[in-house]
């Protein structure tokens, strides 16, 4: 009880530091309840998404690896026979190309046309209608289209979907287009969707039949996928399990997927996500958690002479100890308090900027908001440690002399051995791998539990550690920086060196605390600027390397027939066109168990293309085996494969060595390595962009095998890319629509690779920049902590600048003395956070090279680190401003009764 | 046997290279009810005596025994306690906490222990009356003039009815009208009430108030000597012969 009184009353008296440092607690939790229920708005606004614009059936039947060759509509109706089956509909998805109202192509944008069968579907009805009236019927003219296709069908100009603009109406005619007729469709409503989705893949909404009929489809007899509603009184489980055997036995391509399933794939893509949400809550609270420290240590040195008091009339040093953890957590629950509700205030907000975006609304994450509360109050606790420590080793004697002794400066540079040791342990765990351990004690998956053992001991071990040993190295730094670089800020600031000296070691921990806040955010914007770069810089194309890559959506891929019309466009290489089959296998055994999937997921990618020819158009090093061994072995048997040398890095595999790999139509096989080839980066952004998704589960790793084993084994019947080279002087654009007229298949897309590369590029630096913003959140976390510093120090200088201002000393001087004080603990911070941020670097390439095998040259943005430097120093020093300001404006008598009365 | 007793007491201090000899083997008794004034040039080695009688520091050589109880004995935590139950402590600079009010810094040495009983509260009450503090009682140190800091410091030494009262220049801080009054209490607090004090001081107006004079010299006692034999003046020539 007198514990918390002391507590509580103790922090009243420091009203300005205590309001800040709850300030710094509740802006960090407000940041964990936002993001954290951001990222729940936006996991609901996905989840309503699929169950209003996409599939939310009880169960889907589609043809895995090749969803656009589709399932044979004969099966519908033995899908209806089911018992368990309330209602089960067909569907087409179909990309075609848009022709606007004045009968004129759109180029570049493509419109996804989807084939429902009605009355029966009625989870259109979902989508809100804002005019007209769905069809009643599965044949028909006529057609739903949403708001985007409205408006760019009659402004192409108008790509974003600006609503303000005219579009098409009710009752008006729109046309898709095709080589063999255009198909001619009268509009009955039109439907609103979240414009996000709607800019991204305008929609037209058609009866099945008619676009069964349409020739240019394909998609006679067939459907892209069947939709099953179960019965209430259904066994999922039994359902799935009895028509997975009849698929099997159908078809094994033809795969059965289960909401249930669907709802895990995606809860295991998102997980990424949730967990960044998390780390970027958890590394503002860190910031938090050293601001706190900071003004806990000022506490304990300010009231060294009570502490040493209450020791003497008889208080144990545990009741110190508790009084100091008790104003932490009253620190972080007065933070929780005042940033819980400013987290729903940013919610708010996030709600009314992006309302379009988060059409389910606003989710609180209660999980958010317990992480919030509970690393709080643990971030409080761990705060308290070191000056807990430090009260119980007030020596009752203090109490009795004059002056208590608060400088104990030299022994705590001391802290710096053990920093060191700490800050190196992260790299212990990554660069010494426990493997050769493991496999000497006969441990299986040595490798697997080696790579999972770096990551978990980094993240749980390395990143603490790594934090605390920098923070422990923070004095000694503080030394540093004041003896060197002290100097040269005096004369900048035009003040005397003398006064300058001990304004940050007279405080070190409490200066320590703040300048480890601010190498917090430095820390990882450093880390993430650099980890960013270097994936982004070290993934490279080879000089040799096909002009275009094209793709097409027409319903069972195209035919040997459609290959030898592209052969036949003007500009096109006739040798040089080489059909990509993809498919998403599953490795054989359970490499990566569903724990590590978070990490690393369980599939690859496997690219079937004629070897010969596609190492003739790409000019790839081989690192293991040659060329030529490689395209005899994948050219003259049968299921083998070249990998990349970060696959090879990542399993350890190499040429000669088998590879399981599940397949629909076979089961496990095994694949035998013909040649390792380096391709700096393919794997790491075929991870990163998840350039599968079209498999509805996350790939890792690419390898390439042959056409013919990506039919036979994984039943890809239909290839939808392809490369190929061009004549020179050839306009690619119009290469594309002669490739369309010539085939027919509209809704091809175009690239040119490096320009594929040069937009990704520009989307990961745009991620890395908005990832970016947690540092930049920490570093407006941890000026707080620079303004609660510089006020320690201001008021126990007071007598001092008291005296300064009585023999002379201008305002302008006193004020840029304080400034210089905040330039110093800045250069600290910002020191601190190169260095921390450069190990941290250091240690995430070696963790990609463990977990991906990718091992890109160091890329260091110099500039961008140089600007995220000058923006911590502006905050800094408007944070040093404030006290600065205050303590120049009084007069000196005021300063001298005011220090007289701090004494 | 008497509440305090120091036999053959040493303790040496470092200064770099140099030791410092503050006590060289002091060898003293305070008798129940006693108020001894332990006086001193500055460096004497007076501080270091009354630091060792509460069991602030340790002694190098010889024992600290107090109501019983070997100080030297003692680890930490017992000695903290001891010295709680056992010691009353008064300093120069008063020492209150500046945020509790004068009931509650009155009451801090109980508050340490335990929750204030209805018994507790009444004993806190009655010693804010007999030290003149009843409406004060609710005050915050910054708003006690010295004179009262002092005496709510006095209160906090009383409350837990130690065997001794250890004052460290009670009147360092004050006026001579407060030091008057301070002084006249701590009497009051022996004469009347039997309670054991040692005071440090290095003033012999203030020393004029004990019944007793210990007089220390380069950390050794040279005299003691009864207060009642001298008066103000006496008393400090007799100090002075002491020192030289």
């Amino acid at each position: 009880m007198l514990v918390a009184r002391l507590a509580f009353s103790n922090l009243l008296v420091r009203k300005a530091r205590s309001l800040l440092t709850v300030a710094a607690v509740a802006l960090s939790v407000s940041l964990v309840v936002s993001v954290t229920s951001g990222y729940a708005s936006m996991e609901a606004t996905i989840f309503r998404m699929l169950s209003t614009f996409f599939a939310s059936v009880d169960a889907r039947i589609i043809r895995q690896n090749d969803a656009q060759s589709g399932v044979p509509e004969t099966l519908l109706q033995q899908v209806r026979a089911d018992r368990e089956v309330r209602s089960a509909v067909g569907r087409i998805e179909y990309a075609s190309g848009l022709i606007d109202v004045e009968g004129r192509p759109i180029v570049n944008r493509n419109t996804i046309v989807i084939g429902v069968t009605r009355p029966e579907d009625h989870r259109v009805e979902l989508m809100e209608l804002r005019a007209g009236q769905w069809f009643d019927t599965s044949d028909g003219d006529v057609c739903v289209i949403d708001q985007v296709a409205s408006l760019i069908i009659k402004d192409p100009s108008n790509t974003w979907g600006d609503e303000s603009k005219p579009g098409v109406q009710v009752g008006d005619m729109i046309q898709l287009p095709s080589p063999d007729g255009n198909l001619s469709l009268r509009v009955i409503g039109i439907v609103h969707k979240p414009k996000i989705l709607a800019a991204l893949q305008p929609s037209v909404y058609v009866p099945i039949r008619t676009l069964q009929n349409w020739p240019a489809t394909g998609a006679k007899g067939r459907f892209s996928a069947i939709w099953v509603d179960l019965d209430p009184n259904a066994e999922p489980a039994q359902f799935a399990g009895r028509w997975r055997a009849k698929l099997e036995e159908i078809d094994p391509v033809l795969k059965l997927k289960m909401a249930s399933e669907q709802r895990g794939e995606l809860d295991k893509n998102l997980r990424g996500l949730q967990v960044a949400s998390y780390f970027g809550g958890a590394v503002s609270m860190l910031a938090a958690a050293f601001i706190v420290f900071s003004a806990l240590s000022m506490g304990v040195n300010e009231r060294q002479r009570s502490l040493a008091m209450m020791r003497a009339i008889g208080a144990h040093k545990g009741q110190l100890a508790h009084l100091v953890v008790i104003e932490a957590l009253l620190l972080a629950g007065f933070g929780v308090a005042l940033g819980i509700p400013l987290g729903l205030l940013w919610l708010l907000m996030l709600k009314w900027l992006f309302s379009d975006v988060l059409i389910a609304g606003i989710y609180l994450s209660y999980g958010g908001l317990l992480f919030a509360a509970g690393a709080s109050a643990l971030a409080a606790m761990s705060a308290s440690i070191l000056p807990a420590w430090g009260a119980t080793r007030t020596e009752p004697l203090e109490a009795m002399v004059p002056l208590a002794d608060g400088g104990k400066r030299n022994r705590a540079v001391a802290w710096a051995v053990p920093g060191l040791l700490l800050a190196c342990a992260d790299s212990l765990i990554l660069f010494v791998s426990i493997r050769p351990l493991l496999q000497g004690l006969g441990i299986d998956q040595a490798d697997r539990l080696a790579r999972e053992f770096a990551f978990y001991a980094h993240l749980c071990i390395g990143l603490p550690c790594v934090m605390l040993g920098f923070f422990l190295i923070a004095p000694l730094m503080v030394l540093i920086v004041e003896r060197m670089v002290g100097p040269i800020v005096a004369v900048m600031m035009r003040v005397r060196y003398p006064l300058l000296r001990q304004q940050l070691t007279g405080g070190i921990w409490r200066s320590a605390g703040t300048a480890a806040a601010l190498m917090v955010g430095m820390a990882v914007f450093v880390v993430l600027q650099v980890q960013g770069n270097t994936v982004i810089g070290g993934w490279r194309i080879p000089d040799k390397f096909p002009d275009m890559f094209m793709t097409s959506f027409k319903l069972g891929g195209l035919t040997p027939a459609d290959m030898e019309k592209i052969k036949s466009v003007p500009g096109v290489n006739p040798d040089e066109i080489l059909p990509i089959a993809i498919a998403s296998p599953e490795f054989g055994s359970s490499i990566f168990s569903i724990r590590g999937a978070a990490v690393m997921p369980e599939a690859t990618m496997f690219f079937g293309l004629n070897p010969k020819l596609a190492l003739e158009m790409m000019e790839l090093e081989f690192r293991d085996g040659t060329e030529q061994q490689a395209v005899e072995l994948m050219t003259t048997r049968r299921r083998h494969i070249l990998v990349t040398e970060e696959f090879r890095q990542l399993k350890g595999l190499k040429t000669g060595d088998t590879l399981s790999l599940k397949t629909p139509r076979h089961g496990t096989v095994d694949y035998t390595i013909a040649g390792v080839v380096w391709s700096p980066g393919i794997d790491v952004m075929v991870s990163s962009f998840d350039l599968g998704k079209q498999f509805e589960q996350r790939t890792a790793a690419s390898i390439f095998g042959t056409l013919e084993d990506a039919r036979d084994d994984f039943g890809v019947e239909g290839v939808y890319l392809f490369a190929l080279n061009v004549m020179p002087g050839i306009q690619k654009e119009q290469l594309a629509d002669d490739i369309q007229k010539y085939v027919g298949a509209w809704g091809i897309q175009s690239g040119d690779v490096r320009v594929l590369k040069s937009i990704v590029q520009h989307q990961f630096r745009k991620l890395i920049f908005m990832v970016s913003m947690v540092a930049f959140s920490a570093m407006g976390v941890a000026s707080l902590g620079v303004a609660n510093t510089i006020m320690a120090s201001v008021r126990s200088r007071l007598w001092q600048y008291g005296i300064l201002r009585s023999i002379g000393v201008a305002r302008g001087q006193l004020l840029r003395l304080v400034l210089a004080e905040a330039i110093l603990l800045t250069v600290v911070g910002v020191m601190l956070g190169l260095l921390c941020g450069g190990l941290l670097a250091f240690n995430a390439k070696q963790l990609l090279l463990v977990m991906t095998g990718y091992d890109p040259p160091f890329s260091v943005p110099f500039g961008t680190i140089a600007t995220g430097t000058a923006i911590v120093a502006v905050l800094a020093m408007l944070a040093g401003l404030w006290p600065a300001a205050s303590v120049a404006r009084r007069p000196p008598i005021a300063l001298l009764q005011a220090g007289r009365g701090a004494a | 046997m008497a509440p305090l007793v120091c036999e053959n007491v040493h303790k040496t201090f470092h200064q770099g290279d140099r030791a410092v000899a503050a006590l060289n083997g002091v060898t003293l008794g305070v008798n129940a009810g006693q108020f001894l004034a332990v006086m001193g040039a500055s460096g004497s080695g007076k501080s270091t005596l009354l630091h060792l009688m509460a069991g602030l520091t340790q002694a190098d050589r010889g024992r600290v025994i107090v109501n019983a109880t070997d100080l030297t004995s003692l680890g930490d935590r017992a000695l903290t306690d001891f010295r709680r139950r056992n010691i009353g402590l008064i300093f120069q600079a008063f020492n209150l906490i500046p945020t509790l009010t004068a009931e509650e810094n009155l009451a801090l040495p109980i508050m340490l222990e335990r929750r204030l009983t209805r018994s507790d509260h009444q004993k806190v009450r009655e010693l804010l009356d007999r030290l003149g503090l009843t409406s004060r009682r609710t005050h915050r140190p910054d708003a006690l003039s010295g004179g009262e800091q002092q005496r709510v410091a006095i209160g906090r030494a009383l409350i837990t009815e130690p065997a001794v009262i250890l004052a460290d220049e009670p009147t360092g801080n004050l006026d001579s009208s407060n030091s008057k009054v301070v002084c006249e209490l701590l009497r009051d607090l022996s004469g009347v009430h039997g309670k054991t004090i040692v005071m440090v001081t290095h003033e012999p107006s203030v020393a004029r108030y004990a019944q007793e004079v210990a007089v220390i010299r380069d950390g050794s006692l040279v005299a003691q000597f009864e207060v009642a034999e001298h008066d103000s003046e006496s008393l400090a020539m007799r100090y002075q012969e002491c020192l030289r």
